[in-house]
């Protein structure tokens, strides 16, 4: 049996008693389990949202950049009005005011500022040679499928600048439902009794949250101008654009005035997963959710919100368990700092006897 | 279980735990690279190539006649039974709908209704009293009739000329130009045999093209070779400059001196320098003390003189001691002065005689360097001008060659001319026959539409009156007019309203007699016939349905006036196609099919965005057949392509990333490095790029987002 050196004699600074002993177990168990679950819900959060590639089109696209970059999204109502034209004078004007602030670059190639407008058509036919299926089709142009980084499973995409505009890059579910195969680039397909080409083939995701907002039909990428002449009024209902944010708030109010006016939602995509902008969100997020229903609002930005909401959620677990670690780590400073006190003033007691 | 059984068996324990580590660690380390290459993102990547960018213009659409008949109802019937499909070919006069027997009933109806009118007529003239009046209105009615037809026969006779003139102008413009065709094709005829010539407007049309290709790759060789001489020229000129100025300066090596006497010259001159010197220090050291000698007599005498100054003021001396006092210190400074002189012109001689040294000596070390860099036995010199005029003779050389290198290319463009032209002739040719095939066929229809038109006006001309029988005509009615409205007068007021029913009955008559005629036409056969040969595109009733006059019930198309398909191209897509282009079919692989651009027109709905081609389609082609089109296609070939999925983009502008291959004792690394590329020119599928090198490995896909310095695993093949 062990024995304790100090029992017996004199002032027993080390000693504990049960009751002593217990707290302590269960005041390092909580600790501990608080961190354990912060651990978890920090990797569940950085994961979740990390994997969300089509808000991180500023980090790529800024790489090795000295001055930061933004990624903005305006969502917009069917009847907004907006068409490419507006976009390029938009262009035009943004890359200006840019460059009063920033360097032009040394490439003539390099571009400081990339942006990419979308609308979702209604579904349609799609047919091929042996078979046709209902498609969801999404007029496109600029560098929509840079910002949103699709995984091409064969092919490539179209440019604005290609000669022939006939062509799409479908969804792998489509090439499959219409030629059972990923190979299909080149193949012949027909829409709006038009003919178009196969441009490329491009993965989708299939966790639970992707499947519920896709839509229920496989999903494909026109030019917008392919479509603009099918339906001549149609406005584009989404712009997304990268560029240089040297102060905050820069692009996105260059965004607001350019092409927000209106009835629009804008956001900053890039720093929508940041602890400030979640933090910020926090006391409104019951209402997070809520927007006009004339707004469209794409598959990929449903999914962004989502995840956007999931990571508050666990910011206000972080916050709690960070808290309890922090209040445990405060409180045994000053704990040990009255027992050092103590053990201090005894020593001291002792030495004058 | 004793201590020490427990001890062995805790020994035992930590032996096993070491080899069990041991073991894993052996594994590890022997897999380590397999283990890794698992975790790596997996790339697949290509050598960059040299290959040829093709822009082309694609279109699509159904082949269709290029003229369609509508099949209009001439009359109200109910169809009974369809006798065609779509798609179904007829002939002129073959049966498309069999039809109810309404026309019958709607004949006899109209019948009764016309006996009805007549019996109404005869009894409104019986009501009539005065007969002169009726017969006088009949007469008037009659001469009307008779002068309306001579003057529609006028008018028929008017437009019929008319019709002919145009038809005539039409034939006019049509053989003239197959009289400059034909002119043209006897040119290009009489320039070549006649085994030179092609009968396959595509094969022609494919040497054109290979022609026109070869001909702008010749001019570009020629103008590179044209440069490549001007800087030849250049460089011979530099080259020859420097080498003149070099043998102007240090001569052209004739010459040799004797540099070992050169420098024994010197040796000897700096020795008397030295000497000269010697003696100067020498001198300076010793003739200088009879100077200084007298100059410090001459100082104790001025002491003298000023101490005898005041001793002849005090009176301790005499005046003419003092003067001899004074006397021999002028004579001192005399004695200094002089030889003060004799010191200095002394020295000055050694001194010159030095500097002449020292001039002596620098010209022969000059002339000791210069003859070292001109000797022809100096090694610089020769290294020197052996450079140079190994550099003049190259760029000579190189000058001749770029001379012999232009006169080839000079001579290749003028081959690729020629055959550029003879292609073209042969092209060319090809095109005006076909398009003098399709006009000596307008011609011929034409005439045929000449001749009918001619015999429709001379039996016009029958008809028609002069305008000296129109007026004559024109005065009997006023006068049978005059005489009615006599008669009129003269009959009662109830007569007004006879007449104006007598008038509306007879319109009735006329126009029922009419229907009953086109009844009595069609009715009897109870079925619809083709009015035409063709391929039946539409029908728009079905049995059981019925059809009201002019309505369209079926559409023909004329096969036998060739086969067409329409599409509608931007204008920027459209400026890359001219008329006369051959469309390249894609899509058909049931047997030969031609297809030439016939033309492009701006599309009414949107004139300027939009164009519509039109391609004339001959061959085994039928109607309705899906046609893809590839029109206007151009290659040019590049030293650097990549396929279009390995161009990447950020800030900083396009780039690829190629693989770099590391060696290492467990095998080789792979590692993905960035190379910035400037994008040339692109097609659907390739980029020409430049800022590669030869055998650089691009990336083309990756199983995960790479960086620069990103290692990574090659697929296996």
């Amino acid at each position: 049996m062990r024995t304790n050196s100090y029992s017996g004699k004199g002032v027993r600074p080390y000693s504990r008693s049960v009751n002593e002993k217990k707290i302590h177990i269960t005041v390092l168990s909580i600790t501990a389990a608080c961190l354990i679950i912060f651990v978890i819900l920090t990797v569940i959060s950085v994961s979740m949202t990390s994997a969300q590639t089509s808000q991180s089109a500023a980090k790529r696209w800024g790489k090795g950049s000295t001055v930061p970059y933004a990624q903005v999204s305006c969502f917009l109502t069917a009847d907004s009005g907006l068409i490419p034209e507006q976009i390029k004078s938009f262009g035009a004007n943004a890359l200006e005011k840019i460059y009063e602030t920033v360097q032009k670059p040394d490439n003539p190639q390099a571009k400081l500022f990339i942006d990419a407008y979308s609308t979702e058509a209604p579904s349609t036919k799609m047919e091929s040679e042996s078979s046709s299926i209902d498609v969801q089709p999404t007029a496109i142009g600029g560098y929509f499928f840079y910002i949103h980084d699709f995984q091409f499973v064969s092919g490539a995409q179209f440019y604005d600048d290609d000669i022939m505009l006939n062509r799409v890059v479908i969804d792998t579910d489509a090439a499959w439902q219409l030629f059972g195969s990923n190979d299909v680039v080149g193949k012949r397909v027909w829409m709006y009794g038009k003919e178009f080409q196969i441009s490329g083939v491009v993965d989708r995701k299939r966790d639970k949250l992707t499947n519920e907002v896709y839509g229920k039909y496989p999903r494909i990428y026109m030019a917008f101008e392919t479509y603009r002449n099918i339906d001549e009024n149609v406005s584009i209902t989404c712009y997304e654009t990268v560029m240089p944010n040297p102060i905050r708030d820069f692009a996105v109010s260059l965004v607001k005035d350019g092409v927000g006016g209106g009835n629009s939602v804008i956001v900053e995509n890039s720093s929508r997963y940041s602890v400030l902008t979640l933090g910020k969100m926090i006391p409104n997020l019951a209402r997070s959710g809520i927007t006009d229903a004339n707004i469209i609002i794409p598959w990929w930005e449903n999914i962004a919100s989502v995840v956007q909401f999931n990571a508050c959620v666990i910011l206000i677990f972080q916050i709690v368990t960070g808290s309890v670690i922090l209040a445990s780590i405060i409180g045994y400073i000053v704990y040990f700092y009255i027992r050092m006190s103590k053990v201090l003033a005894a020593v001291r007691n002792k030495m004058k006897f | 279980m004793n201590v020490n059984d427990k001890a062995a068996k805790r020994r035992g324990w930590i032996k096993n735990i070491a080899i069990i580590f041991l073991a894993i660690m052996l594994v590890l380390t022997l897999f380590s690279n397999t283990i890794m290459n698992f975790s790596l993102p997996e790339v697949s990547a290509q050598y960059c190539y040299s290959g040829s960018i093709t822009t082309n213009v694609t279109g699509s659409g159904a082949v269709e006649a290029k003229e369609s008949y509508n099949v209009v109802a001439d009359r109200t019937f109910k169809i009974t039974d369809v006798g065609v499909k779509v798609g179904s070919e007829v002939k002129a006069g073959d049966v498309m709908f069999l039809l109810d027997d309404t026309g019958s009933q709607d004949l006899i109806t109209a019948m009764e209704e016309l006996s009805n009118l007549k019996k109404s007529k005869t009894e409104l003239i019986q009501k009539m009293s005065n007969s002169e009046y009726t017969t006088a209105m009949l007469e008037l009615s009659r001469l009307q009739e008779d002068l309306q037809l001579a003057k529609n026969a006028n008018t028929k006779l008017t437009a019929a000329n008319l019709t002919l003139k145009t038809i005539e102008d039409q034939k006019n413009a049509a053989n003239e130009k197959i009289t400059n065709i034909n002119t043209k094709i006897l040119e290009i005829e009489k320039k070549y045999k006649s085994s030179e010539f092609l009968s396959d407007i595509n094969q022609a049309k494919a040497e054109f093209d290979t022609a026109t290709a070869a001909s702008e790759t010749a001019d570009a060789a020629l103008k590179q070779a044209e440069q490549v001489l001007k800087e030849a020229e250049k460089k011979k000129k530099e080259t020859a400059n420097a080498y003149e100025t070099f043998i102007t300066q240090h001569g052209d090596g004739s010459q040799t001196v004797d540099l070992d006497q050169l420098k024994k010259d010197l040796a000897q001159l700096e020795l008397e320098y030295q000497r000269l010197n010697q003696d100067y220090n020498t001198f300076l050291a010793n003739d200088s003390a009879p100077v200084n000698e007298a100059l410090a007599k001459y100082d104790e005498l001025l002491q003298r003189a000023f101490l005898a100054a005041d001793e002849l003021k005090n009176g301790y001396i005499t005046d003419e001691e003092y003067n001899q006092i004074v006397a021999d210190m002028n004579a001192a400074l005399k004695a200094y002065n002089e030889a003060n002189q004799a010191f200095e012109a002394a020295k000055l001689e050694k001194q010159r005689a030095l500097e002449d040294k020292t001039i002596a000596i620098n010209y022969k070390k000059e002339e000791i360097s210069k003859a070292s860099t001109n000797n022809t036995d100096s090694e610089s010199y020769n290294a020197e001008r052996t450079r140079l005029k190994t550099e003049m003779d190259n760029a000579s050389i190189a000058f001749d060659n770029a001379t012999l290198a232009k006169e080839l290319a000079e001579l290749d463009a003028t081959e690729k001319t020629t055959a550029l032209e003879k292609a073209t002739d042969l092209y060319e040719i090809l095109k005006l026959k076909e398009e003098k095939v399709g006009l000596d066929a307008t011609f011929a229809d034409l005439s045929a539409q000449y001749d009918k038109a001619k015999s429709e006006a001379d039996n016009i001309q029958s008809l028609a009156k002069t305008d000296s029988e129109i007026m004559a005509m024109e005065r009997n009615i006023q006068d049978k007019a005059l005489a009615v409205e006599a008669l009129k007068k003269a009959n009662s007021d109830s007569g007004d309203a006879n007449e104006l029913e007598l008038e509306t009955l007879e319109a009735k008559i006329k126009l029922k007699e009419e229907e009953i005629e086109k009844f009595k036409d069609t009715t009897a056969l109870s079925q619809f016939t083709a009015p035409v040969d063709g391929i039946v595109t539409e029908i728009n009733f079905s049995a059981g349905q019925t059809a009201n006059l002019n309505d369209t019930i079926a559409k023909i198309q004329l096969v036998d006036k060739g086969y067409m398909v329409q599409f509608s191209l931007s204008t920027d897509q459209a400026k890359r196609i001219r008329v006369g282009d051959i469309a390249k079919v894609q899509n058909y692989w049931g047997g030969n099919v031609n297809a030439i651009v016939d033309s492009i027109v701006p599309d009414k709905n949107d004139p300027q965005k939009t164009k519509i081609v039109t391609v004339n389609v001959t061959g085994d082609v039928s109607i309705g057949t899906n046609l893809s089109f590839s029109i206007g296609e151009k290659s040019q070939n590049y030293d650097m392509v990549v396929p279009i999925s390995a161009l990447r983009e950020d800030n900083n502008g396009s780039f690829v990333y190629i693989v770099s291959v590391k060696p290492t004792p467990l095998g080789n690394r792979y590692t993905a490095k960035r190379a910035d590329v400037q994008i040339i020119a692109k097609d659907n599928t390739s980029a020409a790029v430049s800022g590669l090198n030869y055998g650089d490995f691009v990336i083309v896909t990756s199983s995960a987002p790479i960086n620069a310095g990103t290692q990574v695993r090659m697929v296996e093949a």
